[in-house]
C-alpha cells in the first residue's frame, strides 16, 4: 500500500467483486455439502447397519494409571496369596 | 570515568525509547491489566500483552535481539577469485554467518505459518461436532457469517490496499486468530503483527460487539424461540465425519488443506477412540505450548517502528467493521432460513457463525437468556461456531490461492 487512495477503482482494478461472490459461493458450496453429508450419513449408515462391526463405546486405556492400578493389584493378590498360605 | 559511564548511558533503553515504544508498552500492560481484571482472553492476552513490552525495549543496532533480526550471511570483504573459465566466487574466509536472535527462531513458527496449524490439530482433539452433526443445517449459518471476510477485502481495496493486503486483512472478519496469522504471513507478511492483534483483540471483545448487533437484527420474539434439543449422534458418525469433511473441504479449496487437515486430524485423534493419548497431547500440553510461543512472539512483532503506521490503524477500523458484518451475515441469514423452515431457528445462533469459538456461542447463550432464563442456546449455538472455523479456513485457502503471487 502507498499512499492512502480512496477509490472504487482500486476495487475494480483489483478484481474485488469477483473475488468476494466467487469466495462466498466456493464457502457455501462447501458447507453446504458437508450438511448434504452429515443429513445423509445416518441413513446410509442404517442402510450398512448389517456389513459393519457393531459400534463400541471404550476408550483405549490411558497406560499409566491403569499400569499402577495393575501393580498395586499384583501386589495385593501376592499379599493374599501369602496370607492363605500361612493360614493353611 | 564519564566517558564510560556516557557510552553505557547510551546503549541503554532510557536513552534510546522513543514515544511510539512508549505507547506500545502502555498497550502492552494494558492488554495484560484487560486480560487480568475483565478476564478477556487470558490465555492470548497476557502473552501478547508481555510480548508487547518486550518486542519494544529499544535496542543496539548489532545486537540481535528483536523478532526481525534474522540470522544473516554477510561478506567482510569484496575480494573476488576468478578462475578460468569459472564463474567468479567470493574466497571462502570472507563469508560469516551472523545467527538471528532468540526471539527471531520463535517467530519463523509464526512468519512461516507453523504455528497455526499446529493450533488447529489441537482445536480439533478438543472439539465436539456432534451439535453439528445434529442439525446439518445449522452448518450454513456458519458460512453465511463469512461475508464479513469478503465485504471487509473490499473495503480494504477502496481504501487503497494492494489485493493481497486486502485479502490478508479481511480474513479478520472470520474472527479465527490462527487463520488470520496464517493467511497474512503468506499474503503480506508486513502486516502480520497488525492484523494478528487486530484479530485477537476483537476476538476478546466478542461479548462487547457482538450483542448490540444481535438485538438491534431480532425481535424480542424472535429472541425467545426455543429449538429442539440436539439428537444423539453415533460413535461411527464422529468417527467418519473428519475424513469425510475433510475430503470435501481439500478437494474444493486446496489452499485450506494444512488448516483442515490438521483440525480434522485432530479430531479424528479424539473420536477414533485408539489414539486417546495422542489427542489428550494434542488438546493439552501441545496447544499450550504453541499459544504460549505464537501469543508471545506475535506480541514481539509489535515494534513501535514498523506497527504504529496508518495502515495499522486502518486494519483496526476494518477489523471492527468485519466483526460487524459477520455477526449480522449470520444473524439475517438465520432469519431467512427461517422463511422456509417449519421448526424455526433462534437467529441469535446466527452471530456464533463467526468462529471465535466457543466465546460467540457464549454470548449467544448470554443473550438468549436475558430474554428467557430457561432458554439454553449453547449447544445449538456450538453448530454454527464450529461451522465456522471450517468456513473461515475454507475461505483463506480461497484467499490464498487467488490472491498469492508466483
Amino acid at each position: 500500500m502507498g499512499d492512502l487512495n480512496f477509490s472504487w477503482q482500486n476495487v475494480i482494478d483489483g478484481n474485488g467483486i469477483a473475488i468476494s461472490i466467487v469466495g462466498m459461493a466456493i464457502v457455501f458450496l462447501s458447507l453446504s455439502l458437508i450438511s448434504a453429508f452429515i443429513a445423509l450419513l445416518p441413513k446410509v449408515l442404517q442402510a450398512l447397519e448389517g456389513y459393519l462391526p457393531p459400534e463400541r463405546e471404550t476408550h483405549e486405556a490411558a497406560p499409566a494409571q491403569p499400569q499402577q492400578e495393575d501393580e498395586v493389584l499384583a501386589a495385593i493378590g501376592f499379599v493374599l496369596h501369602q496370607r492363605r498360605g500361612q493360614l493353611r | 570515568m564519564n566517558g564510560i559511564l556516557e557510552s553505557f548511558w547510551s546503549t541503554t533503553g532510557f536513552s534510546n525509547m522513543q514515544m511510539g515504544n512508549l505507547v506500545m508498552i502502555l498497550i502492552g500492560i494494558a492488554f495484560i491489566a484487560l486480560a487480568i481484571t475483565k478476564h478477556y482472553e487470558p490465555l492470548l492476552l497476557v502473552p501478547i500483552g508481555m510480548g508487547a513490552i518486550v518486542g519494544n525495549i529499544p535496542s543496539l543496532d548489532g545486537m540481535a535481539l528483536g523478532v526481525y533480526d534474522d540470522g544473516r550471511t554477510y561478506v567482510e570483504n569484496t575480494e573476488i577469485v576468478s578462475e578460468e573459465g569459472q564463474p567468479a566466487k567470493l574466497a571462502d574466509d570472507s563469508i560469516g554467518y551472523q545467527p538471528g536472535s532468540v526471539l527471531s527462531y520463535i517467530y519463523f513458527g509464526v512468519s512461516q505459518g507453523i504455528f497455526p496449524p499446529l493450533i488447529f490439530l489441537g482445536i480439533g482433539a478438543m472439539t465436539d461436532f456432534s451439535t453439528m452433526l445434529s442439525n446439518p443445517k445449522l452448518v450454513l449459518l456458519g458460512a453465511a457469517a463469512q461475508i464479513g471476510i469478503f465485504l471487509t477485502l473490499l473495503g480494504a481495496l477502496y481504501l487503497g490496499f494492494t489485493p493481497s493486503e486486502a485479502g490478508a486483512t479481511g480474513i479478520i472478519g472470520g474472527a479465527d486468530g490462527p487463520t488470520a496469522i496464517f493467511l497474512s504471513a503468506k499474503l503480506a507478511p508486513h502486516l502480520l503483527g497488525a492484523i494478528a492483534i487486530a484479530a485477537y483483540s476483537y476476538m476478546a471483545l466478542v461479548p462487547v460487539i457482538q450483542p448490540p448487533i444481535m438485538k438491534l437484527l431480532t425481535t424480542r420474539e424472535e429472541r425467545l424461540i426455543r429449538m429442539k434439543p440436539p439428537r444423539q449422534v453415533s460413535r461411527r458418525e464422529k468417527m467418519i465425519f473428519p475424513v469425510a469433511a475433510f475430503l470435501i473441504c481439500a478437494l474444493m479449496a486446496p489452499g485450506a488443506l494444512t488448516l483442515l487437515g490438521m483440525l480434522f486430524f485432530g479430531n479424528l485423534l479424539k473420536e477414533s477412540l485408539v489414539t486417546d493419548r495422542l489427542a489428550q497431547s494434542a488438546r493439552t500440553a501441545m496447544i499450550d505450548v504453541v499459544t504460549i510461543l505464537l501469543g508471545f512472539s506475535v506480541g514481539a512483532s509489535t515494534q513501535a517502528q514498523t506497527f504504529l503506521t496508518s495502515q495499522s490503524l486502518l486494519i483496526f477500523g476494518l477489523g471492527a467493521a468485519s466483526f460487524s458484518v459477520a455477526t449480522a451475515g449470520g444473524v439475517l441469514f438465520a432469519k431467512f432460513m427461517n422463511l422456509f423452515l417449519s421448526e424455526k431457528i433462534n437467529p441469535l445462533v446466527g452471530a456464533a457463525g463467526v468462529s471465535a469459538v466457543p466465546d460467540s456461542a457464549r454470548v449467544v447463550q448470554m443473550v438468549g437468556q436475558e430474554e428467557d432464563p430457561h432458554n439454553f442456546l449453547l449447544m445449538h449455538a456450538m453448530a454454527p461456531n464450529v461451522a465456522g472455523v471450517i468456513g473461515s479456513a475454507i475461505a483463506a485457502g480461497v484467499l490464498w490461492s487467488v490472491l498469492v503471487t508466483p
